[in-house]
């Protein structure tokens, strides 16, 4: 017997962090929930499962489209067509989604109430799944002490949504314990809520978080996907990861310590890309995030060419492979080769800029005149993009001091930058 | 530091060259060098030494990169190092015998300089100079900037603040602007958000719509069913008027055939068969006629034809007589032609014969008198070698005349030579002298060497503070008794183990709180979901029924009131202990969880026991430690800083020795001068008395005056002799040439007069008779050779060709045409080739006539047989219509054609009638018609139709309104619309995002630089103003006094006062001017810089090759002013300038050639 075990799908929310630009492969991965969710039917559908279950979160909170609910409803026809029953617990997310309550949803797609626990039993395969959708997105008290305790001899799956015992990303709804859940002799947790892909056994239970199907940002990087479970009777024999999402989010570190020029920083980039895209197992796309890290003379100089770098990178990735690589933001980490107290000593006239820089964080006036200005930009833009800029957090806190500090290694390496060959006797 | 010397060993365009920078009173080097001497080369080849040859060097042209080398001794203070530089990756320092040298060997050397630092800072060229004077009007009004640039060569901050605020203003602003990435960004999101909402559908959207699909559905399905009912009854109508004159004309038809009776059926064809057959019979008897004509016409000419078979069979030996004839038109003229030429020939030989003296009677008189052509030629190669022999004979002796003209003059020369000897004391004292070097430049390094390690000393003392005791002295040092190594590390591991601990059990108690929290919670919730009933509460239960029991034993009157009662309290009891009972495994789990608790609560508190005892016994150690340094002399130590401090105050103590050392060193040396001084008075021949140490360069000077004459004479002397020497030697080899060149002309003379007897020539003649005689046998001979190649080429064959030609022609006239016999050859010729011609003629039209006979012929049989098989085709229709000829055959057609037209004619009429009819048959369709009334059809009609019409408009409306309500119920079709517009909406937003942080950034940075600049500006005017003022004063002559700051002016600007006190800003300074301004700052900067930074070689690459020979004096001064501070290398092609920093600077100043 072989289910498919689901969660977190968040159904046509958008990948975020991402611009857009020519070369980048835009059009195909604008709809990546909608391809990773119609893959994952279509794989359900091709290993003929006996049933699909899905823990929560099928759609994002604030996403009204009703398209959203149609296309569900038409994959979840595939699946009736395939003879595939469906077991759909809402989430959080799904409390707050109209097309929860609207949507009149094919007879293969099984709900569990959010009124009361309840239990789906298929007598034929001697599997009873429990479960209990959430009725309201802020969900805090613990549902695990309604479900009711296993059928014994049958396979009994619990359907939860849970941070269980809380998770640093994702907030603390339907909090239990990995006890607990054992306590209620269940051979396997279909959980979701949380994104990353955590399985565990705990005495003879398995706690299954299948993390979300497609990630859609920088900070949910690798593959992503869902569980095929196999069991036999009641014991669970294997547990197999899907990897249905159709892009992925990558770090790529370049140490430019040893480059020589803004050219040679490019051209190991373009290294590292092809190096990055050669150690990869799969044909998928990737959303690349580009770090330059590592000790330089360049510091100053990369931080003064940013756009023009960020365009040579993307020319790079364009040349490498257009359909495959998208860059996602060009971070640069570098540090000065000089440190602040090798400047120091030298007492030139950069030690002298760096010794009035080090006083600029006490100047009242200096640090007024910078708020002034930077408040100016907190006041015109949209809140999603001023909580996107780390720096306008310290100005929204009144800590313009600290933005100060962090931008004068890199200026007074931008300033000797700037000192070129021209000047030199 | 200092480069004492610097080893040009494989660099550029150098090998093994050394260049020694040997320290002076003023460390000043001037390096001259013409253009291309390698002066460029120098500069970066300084640089490549101190910090490693440049990977994309251009110096490595000569030697190649790998063997790239140099060298150099740098020295400071008293210390020096001696070096080699190759180009590579890795191990580049080494010793001058190879060995690998640490990179930090350099460091104290260089101190924290790099590359760019030490490019910036100590080097300045002219064209650096001339740009910094052209930035210094850029930035006259930022008196900041001003400053900034020309501190340290920093150039171009206000750009760089500007391109930092340029960029910011590209990306976000205050104001919206189409250009900046954010707004750009924006409007692409403003755009995405309606498309958002375009394609977004609501729920009840989507019911609305279905609803709305479902009822125009219904409607149009009923329309549709009463649109079918009358189309139906229309149909037959339309059917019985379609059909009803179909069925007229078939009964009419019918009616004909009736009428035409029994007819014989012929072939559809035969009409046109007879016409055919017809229409041919006439057309070939018309041809027939006309080929019979034609073929008696072609015998007639046939006939007329006569051919001339003779000339036929001879026409190969007429064409080549002809051929001939025209080959041999133009003989006679030629021949007349050449046998002029001969006796022209034959004119000119028999004149140069009879100029020679010769007999002319006839050709062959002239060719016997003719001499033999050895002779010739024997006289000719005299003739030519005689001019070289002579040539030889005179510059033999011209040589041999001139250097014996040579050695009589160094004879003379050397007489006049006189030749003097030094006394040995003066040369032996003398030597000692000059090993000694430099005296003054000796003592002033020595002084320096004091200076320095007395403030060495000083800043070594004073690292020794601490706190406020400060230890001046080496007794004040060495009296600190300070406690032992040991005790520190003991003190140190001690506090560490604790710390150590102290981390731990802090860390331990955090966990304990939180593992106590997390208990607390568990046991919290697990009461909430189960409840349990413990031993008190059963045991309670059964008190009060007991407790009742008791009392109803004691009022037994009570029973019937409180029975019901006592039940209650028996039931609760009962249930509580069953409760008890079932809920014992949940009760013995939350026991087990309260144990835990308090087992834990237990391990808090003894860890916080044991954290703060660790705190204690750690202030103890602290504590105590104070005390034992307050006891050595130095409370304010710590026990980290023990071993630091240690070094420092071993280093102190070292610099003190060092500085003692350097003074005594100072002395020796003094006394060393006096020393010599008295030595060479005494070798000069002074008169005895007391001789300073400081006449000891006096003294030297006139010594070495005197050393010098004696070695000039010595070596003058030498130098004649040598060249004296030389000049007699060579004269022996000149002798034997000159005797060569006179036995080479003997012999020629010999030989000249037998040649000239062997050729009858008189011996008295002479080269150039000879010459001239010789040539006019040459023209002779050559007349001659040209008559006999005339004769035989151009009138010997054109002769007997004409010959031939007559031969033939009389020969074919005789044969052909007796009457041509007696004519010329070319007429008999051309007469034959007409007749030829003739009879080609007439042969080629009677093979034409014949042709054309046979092709008529052939046409007349064609025709004949067309007639016959035309007429024998109609044989067939004639036997079917049983008639005998072609005149009866057309009536017969005729009645067939009319009876296969009525029975075409019947069958379209049913064809048409049943293909309209519905599928009904013909009798079907008959009964249909009879049924109408036709008086009213066409209303019935009428009527139909336009029911029809109307319900066509309902059916049109009503699938509209349908398909409407489906294409909006599509559209809701799970469209990835909305999503798609989404995802542009966080693309854009991702861009906005990007644009403000690097704004904020960008912003930051240039605020910041603003202010920077300000800053310095606000610290560092005065004294850097200071220097820069009184450099400038000195570089402009005296043309400005002093610098000044306008404050008034906002931001503040320098202005240059000259002596009656006018103010001149920058803007209206000479470009000379600025560019003196500029390197009085640079020079300040660089003066201040030195008072508190490490010294580095200043490099000045030819500044003063635009100044007046004044300023550049002044320009040397100020130099010179900082070579007493740094090492000043200054390099340039223009020899004047080392001259005039001569005069500038005194003799003090070194000249190195490149």
């Amino acid at each position: 017997m072989r289910f498919i075990h689901t969660a977190d799908i968040h159904l046509d929310s958008p990948l975020t962090g991402l611009s857009a630009y020519d070369d980048a492969p835009v059009q195909q991965l604008r709809t990546a929930t909608r391809d990773a969710f119609d893959g994952l039917v279509t794989e359900a559908i091709r290993a003929e499962v006996d049933f699909m279950v899905i823990a929560g979160d099928l759609y994002d909170g604030n996403w009204k489209d009703f398209n959203t609910g149609i296309f569900f409803v038409r994959q979840m026809g595939r699946l009736r067509q395939a003879g595939v029953p469906v077991y759909l617990l809402f989430g959080n997310h799904d409390a707050e989604s109209e097309m929860t309550r609207r949507l009149v949803l094919p007879d293969n797609v099984h709900c569990f109430s959010a009124n009361r626990t309840s239990t789906f039993e298929l007598p034929e395969l001697q599997v009873a799944l429990h479960g209990r959708s959430f009725k309201h997105a802020a969900t805090t008290e613990n549902l695990a002490v309604f479900y009711p305790p296993g059928r014994p001899g049958w396979l009994n799956i619990g359907v939860l949504h849970t941070a269980l015992g809380g998770h640093a990303a994702h907030a603390n709804y339907a909090p239990c314990t990995a006890a607990e859940l054992q306590a209620l002799g269940y051979q396997y947790w279909a959980l979701g809520h949380v994104h990353e892909h955590r399985v565990e056994r705990v005495g003879g239970t398995v706690l299954a978080f299948p993390g979300n199907l497609q990630g859609r940002h920088a900070r949910e990087p690798g593959p992503r996907g869902a569980l095929l479970v196999t069991a036999a009777g009641s014991e669970i024999q294997s547990i197999e990861r899907l990897h249905t999402d159709v892009l992925r989010w990558d770090l790529v570190n370049v140490d430019v310590g040893g480059a020589s020029s803004i050219t040679s920083v490019v051209r190991a980039v373009g290294d590292a890309l092809e190096r990055h895209l050669h150690s990869l197992d799969d044909p998928l796309p990737r959303a690349l995030r580009v770090q330059l890290t590592g000790q330089t003379r360049l510091h100053g100089e990369l931080f003064g060419a940013a756009a023009r770098l960020r365009a040579e990178v993307v020319a790079q990735a364009a040349s490498i492979a257009p359909e495959r690589l998208w860059i996602e933001k060009l971070r640069i980490e570098t540090t000065p080769l000089t440190s602040a107290a090798t400047l120091a000593d030298r007492a030139d006239a950069i030690a002298e800029l760096q010794a009035a820089l080090l006083g600029a964080p006490d100047d009242a006036g200096l640090l007024q005149a910078l708020e002034d200005e930077l408040m100016q930009v907190l006041a015109k833009v949209p809140r999603s993009v001023a909580d996107a800029v780390p720096q306008l957090d310290l100005v929204r806190n009144g800590q313009v001091a600290a933005l100060v500090r962090a931008v004068t290694p890199t200026l007074l390496d931008h300033v000797a930058g700037t000192q070129g060959a021209g000047e030199r006797p | 530091m200092r480069i004492a010397r610097l080893d040009l060993l494989r660099y550029g365009k150098f090998t093994d060259r050394s260049v020694e920078l040997p320290a002076g009173e003023l460390d000043i080097h001037i390096l001259v060098g013409a253009n291309e001497a390698g002066k460029s080369t120098t500069r970066h080849a300084i640089t490549d030494l101190l910090y490693g040859i440049e990977t994309q060097t251009r110096y490595g042209y000569l030697h190649g990169m790998p063997e790239m080398r140099l060298a150099a001794r740098i020295e400071q203070a008293a210390q020096a190092l001696e070096f080699l530089r190759r180009k590579g990756n890795k191990q580049t320092l080494r010793t001058l015998a190879g060995a690998v040298l640490p990179d930090a060997e350099l460091s104290p050397y260089l101190g924290a300089s790099d590359r760019p630092f030490f490019e910036r800072m100590f080097g300045l060229d002219h064209a650096r100079l001339v740009k910094g004077g052209a930035e210094l009007l850029s930035a006259s009004d930022d008196l900041g900037q001003m400053l900034f640039r020309s501190a340290a060569g920093l150039s171009g901050l206000g750009d760089t603040a500007r391109r930092l605020e340029d960029e910011a203003d590209t990306l976000w602003g205050p104001r919206k602007k189409g250009d900046r990435a954010y707004y750009a960004a924006a409007e692409a999101m403003e755009a995405a958000e309606a498309e958002l909402k375009a394609s977004t559908v609501k729920a009840k959207d989507w019911a609305q719509a279905q609803a709305d699909l479902d009822q125009a559905a219904e409607a149009h399905d009923a329309a549709r069913a009463l649109h079918a009912q009358i189309r139906a009854a229309k149909r037959v109508k339309e059917r019985v008027r379609r059909s009803r004159p179909g069925l007229d004309a078939l009964q009419g038809i019918e009616r004909a055939e009736a009428a035409l009776g029994a007819v014989t059926l012929l072939p559809t064809d035969a009409r046109d068969l007879l016409a055919q057959a017809q229409a041919t019979d006439a057309l070939c008897g018309v041809e027939i006629a006309q080929h019979q004509g034609s073929l008696a016409s072609i015998a007639a000419e046939l006939a007329g034809l006569a051919l001339d078979r003779a000339i036929t069979e001879a026409a190969a030996e007429v064409a080549d007589l002809d051929a001939r004839r025209l080959r041999s038109a133009g003989f006679p003229a030629d021949i007349q032609l050449a046998e002029g030429m001969v006796a022209a020939d034959w004119t000119r030989v028999r004149s140069l014969a009879q100029q020679l003296g010769w007999r002319a009677e006839s050709e062959d008189d002239v060719r016997a008198q003719l001499p033999p052509l050895m002779r010739r030629a024997r006289l000719q190669a005299l003739v030519s070698s005689h001019a070289t022999v002579q040539l030889k004979l005179e510059h033999a002796t011209e040589s041999r005349r001139a250097k014996a003209r040579e050695v009589e003059g160094l004879q003379a020369q050397i007489a006049a030579v006189p030749l003097a000897t030094l006394p040995l004391e003066l040369t032996v004292t003398l030597a000692q002298v000059q090993r000694l070097g430099d005296t003054q430049a000796t003592a002033r390094s020595l002084q320096q060497s004091v200076d320095r390690a007395q403030q060495a000393e000083v800043r070594a003392c004073r690292a020794t503070r601490l706190g406020t005791r400060e230890f001046a002295d080496e007794a004040a040092l060495r009296a600190v008794a300070l406690p032992s190594d040991e005790a520190a590390r003991q003190h140190l591991a001690d506090d560490q183990a604790d710390a150590a601990s102290e981390r731990a059990t802090a860390n331990a108690i955090g966990e304990l709180v939180e593992q106590i929290g997390l208990l607390e919670l568990e046991i919290s919730q697990f009461e909430a979901s189960h409840r349990t009933v413990d031993q008190e509460a059963v045991l309670a239960a059964r008190g009060e029924r007991d407790s009742l029991f008791r009392a109803l034993l004691d009022h037994p009157a009570s029973l019937a009131n409180q029975a019901p009662a006592y039940q209650g309290r028996v039931d609760d009891a009962d249930q509580l202990a069953d409760l008890r009972h079932d809920t014992a495994r949940e009760a013995s789990a939350l026991q087990e969880r309260r144990h835990r608790l308090e087992a834990l609560q237990l391990r808090l508190q003894r860890a916080t026991d044991r954290l703060r005892s660790v705190q204690q016994a750690r202030a103890d150690r602290a504590r105590s430690w104070s005390a034992m340094a307050a006891a050595a002399g130095v409370p304010e130590l710590p026990a980290e800083d023990l071993g630091h401090w240690r070094a420092l105050r071993a280093a102190a103590l070292e610099t003190m020795a060092a500085s003692v050392e350097a003074r005594h060193a100072v002395q020796a040396h003094r006394q060393a001068c006096g020393d010599l001084a008295r030595a060479l008075a005494q070798a000069l021949g002074d008169a005895p008395g007391p001789v300073a140490a400081s006449e000891l360069d006096l003294l030297h000077e006139r010594a070495q005056l005197l050393q010098q004459g004696a070695q000039q004479a010595q070596v003058r002397h030498r130098s004649l002799a040598s060249q004296l020497e030389a000049a007699q030697h060579a004269l022996g080899p000149l002798d034997e040439a000159l005797a060569s060149a006179s036995a080479a002309a003997s012999a020629w003379q010999a030989e000249w007069g037998q040649a000239l007897r062997d050729a009858g020539i008189d011996a008295a003649t002479s080269v150039g008779e000879v010459m001239a005689t010789l040539s006019t046998v040459e023209s002779i001979d050559a007349g001659l050779g040209s008559m006999l190649a005339t004769r035989k080429d151009r009138i010997a064959g054109p002769t007997a060709e004409l010959e031939t030609l007559a031969r033939l022609a009389r020969s074919l006239a005789g044969r052909l045409g007796p009457e041509l016999v007696g004519s010329e050859p070319a007429e008999i010729a051309l007469a034959l080739m007409d007749r030829l011609n003739e009879a080609r003629r007439a042969a080629a039209e009677r093979a034409r006539l014949e042709a054309r006979q046979r092709q008529v012929e052939q046409q007349l049989g064609e025709a004949i047989g067309r007639r016959d098989r035309a007429l024998a085709a109609l044989q067939p229709l004639l036997s079917t219509a049983r008639v005998a000829d072609l005149q009866a055959l057309a009536p017969a057609i005729e009645r067939s054609d009319e009876q296969r037209r009525l029975g075409a004619e019947r069958l379209r009429a049913e064809q048409a009638l049943l293909s309209t009819g519905d599928g009904l048959t013909l009798a079907e369709l008959r009964a249909e018609a009879g049924s109408v009334d036709p008086a009213t059809l066409m209303s019935d009609l009428d009527e139909l139709g336009q029911q029809e019409g109307e319900l066509v408009d309902t059916l049109s409306r009503l699938a509209v309104q349908r398909e409407r309500a489906q294409q909006a119920l599509d559209l809701i079709g799970g469209s990835a619309a909305a999503a798609i517009a989404e995802s542009r909406r966080q693309e854009a937003l991702s861009r906005m995002t990007d644009a403000v942080e690097r704004y904020v950034t960008l912003a930051t940075s240039a605020r910041l630089l603003r202010w920077a600049i300000e800053r310095f500006r606000e610290t560092q005017q005065g004294p850097m103003l200071a220097g820069a003022s009184r450099c400038f004063e000195q570089l402009t002559g005296g043309s400005f006094e002093r610098l000044v700051v306008d404050f008034e002016h906002e931001p503040p600007t320098l202005e240059g006062r000259r002596a009656d006190g006018s103010l001149v800003g920058v803007a209206g300074m000479s470009d000379g001017t600025r560019d003196q301004l500029f390197l009085a700052l640079r020079l300040a900067a660089l003066d201040m810089h030195l008072e508190a930074g490490h010294a580095l070689p200043f490099i000045a690459d030819d500044l003063f090759v635009n100044f007046d020979d004044d300023r550049s004096r002044a320009g040397f001064a100020a130099l010179g002013a900082l070579s007493r501070k740094t090492q000043v290398i200054y390099l340039t092609h223009h020899r004047h300038l080392a001259q005039l920093a001569q005069q500038a600077l005194g003799p003090a100043v070194r000249v190195v050639d490149l």
